[in-house]
């Protein structure tokens, strides 16, 4: 995958979180589901709502990086990878051209 | 007036020909019936409920009548009705009392959405209220029966009403219905509770009511704030437990346990994200040793 491209939040106000720890709730206006993230999706989730022209693959790593929660070992790119396309099987990010 | 207040022949001739309208928490049910079980059953588990005029608006009018077809010359049968219709296949008139109150059931979580709906048993004590989602099978209605024996008020064995603006619990307080062991569990944990004889043969097995205690229906229009969300789990054995539940599974379990969660949209998710928030959540484990399950009850307010 090009990390020339970005990753964006849905629209703000399309979908309603709470938080609880270091997990989110979420409620998506559109579907009607619910979904529950643990704390990495929750983490990749809020970096996106907060960058509202969105974040490339390599800028969330390094901006979640920051996060002295999260594991600095070399899987961690691929886990949030994984991350924001599990998300985005859920309607909950989406990917656009840089 | 109260149901108790009627005597066996006017109750007798309320059911079976106008109906009787019941004050039932927040619901008034107009319930007709010729079957002596409903009669019986009325008179034991709703004694304590207010009787309205009849010309109260009642919210359902339903009965449990023989049915029209043949097939009640073969083995005698009982058929739920709300309105004209007929939503559920007949059952054998032994069940002429559960059908009823699964019929109850039924028509509050197909229509009363003015509440967020669990299914989850509610009590209450000091003014703040425990709230218990689980699946069937969970032991939900044993510890509830056992609790509410224990001195808690009932405000619901079956279905928790929420109000979607107080984010109050609505006391909806009706007879515990309980399964299989949990009959004799409970006759033996409170040897004086009103239970009704037990029908066999059930699609839930044996079946047998509970009559609620007259203070919590007394009591039910004193809606109750929520404090503890305790999560029930029996297996046959296990060790009596509580231990902290995250409140984000909290959440997910409550959404599994709503009948209307679905039609509430945000508004729905809103109110059980306040509901989790405002309340201390529990996973609960029991094995069957009833005392044990309301001592630590008992503790609970020390965690709050």
């Amino acid at each position: 995958m090009s990390d020339r491209a970005v990753w964006l939040a849905p629209a703000p106000g399309s979908i309603a979180w709470r938080r609880f720890g270091d997990d989110l709730v979420l409620y998506d206006d559109a579907t009607g589901c619910t979904h529950h993230l643990g704390p990495l999706g929750s983490a990749v989730f809020v970096a996106l709502a907060e960058h509202e022209c969105g974040l490339e693959l390599a800028a969330l790593v390094d901006y979640l990086s920051a996060d002295e929660d999260f594991s600095t070992a070399a899987t961690f790119a691929a886990q949030v990878e994984r991350t924001v396309l599990d998300l985005a099987d859920l309607n909950l990010a989406t990917r656009a051209s840089a | 007036m109260i149901v108790a207040d009627l005597s066996s022949r006017e109750l007798h001739s309320c059911l079976t020909r106008s109906g009787i309208r019941l004050r039932v928490g927040p619901i008034v049910a107009q319930i007709r019936s010729p079957f002596r079980r409903v009669e019986s059953g009325i008179a034991l588990h709703y004694s304590a409920h207010e009787v309205v005029a009849p010309d109260t608006f009642a919210d359902f009018l339903v009965a449990v009548d023989p049915p029209a077809s043949v097939r009640r010359w073969l083995g005698p049968q009982a058929l739920f009705r709300f309105g004209h219709d007929a939503p559920f296949h007949p059952l054998p008139a032994a069940q002429a009392f559960p059908l009823l109150e699964w019929g109850l059931n039924w028509c509050v979580t197909a229509h009363c959405h003015q509440f967020l709906i669990l299914h989850a048993a509610v009590v209450e004590r000091g003014g703040r209220a425990a709230l218990l989602p689980a699946p069937p099978g969970s032991g939900k209605s044993t510890l509830c029966a056992a609790l509410v024996a224990h001195g808690w008020r009932l405000l619901s064995d079956e279905l928790a009403l929420i109000d979607l603006d107080s984010r109050r619990l609505v006391p909806f307080p009706r007879p515990i219905s309980l399964k299989n062991q949990s009959i004799d569990a409970i006759a033996r944990f409170s040897p004086g509770a009103s239970m009704s004889e037990v029908v066999r043969d059930t699609q839930k097995g044996s079946v047998a009511h509970l009559q609620p205690p007259a203070g919590s229906v007394h009591a039910s229009q004193t809606t109750a704030l929520p404090a503890w969300i305790v999560a029930p789990t029996f297996r046959a054995g296990q060790r009596t437990a509580l231990a902290p539940l995250p409140q984000s599974v909290t959440f997910m379990r409550l959404v599994d346990c709503a009948f209307n969660y679905h039609i509430h949209g945000r508004r729905g998710f809103d109110a059980l994200g306040d509901l989790v928030a405002g309340s201390r959540c529990l996973d609960f484990s029991y094995g069957g040793n009833l005392d044990d399950a309301v001592r630590m009850f008992d503790q609970l307010e020390a965690l709050q």
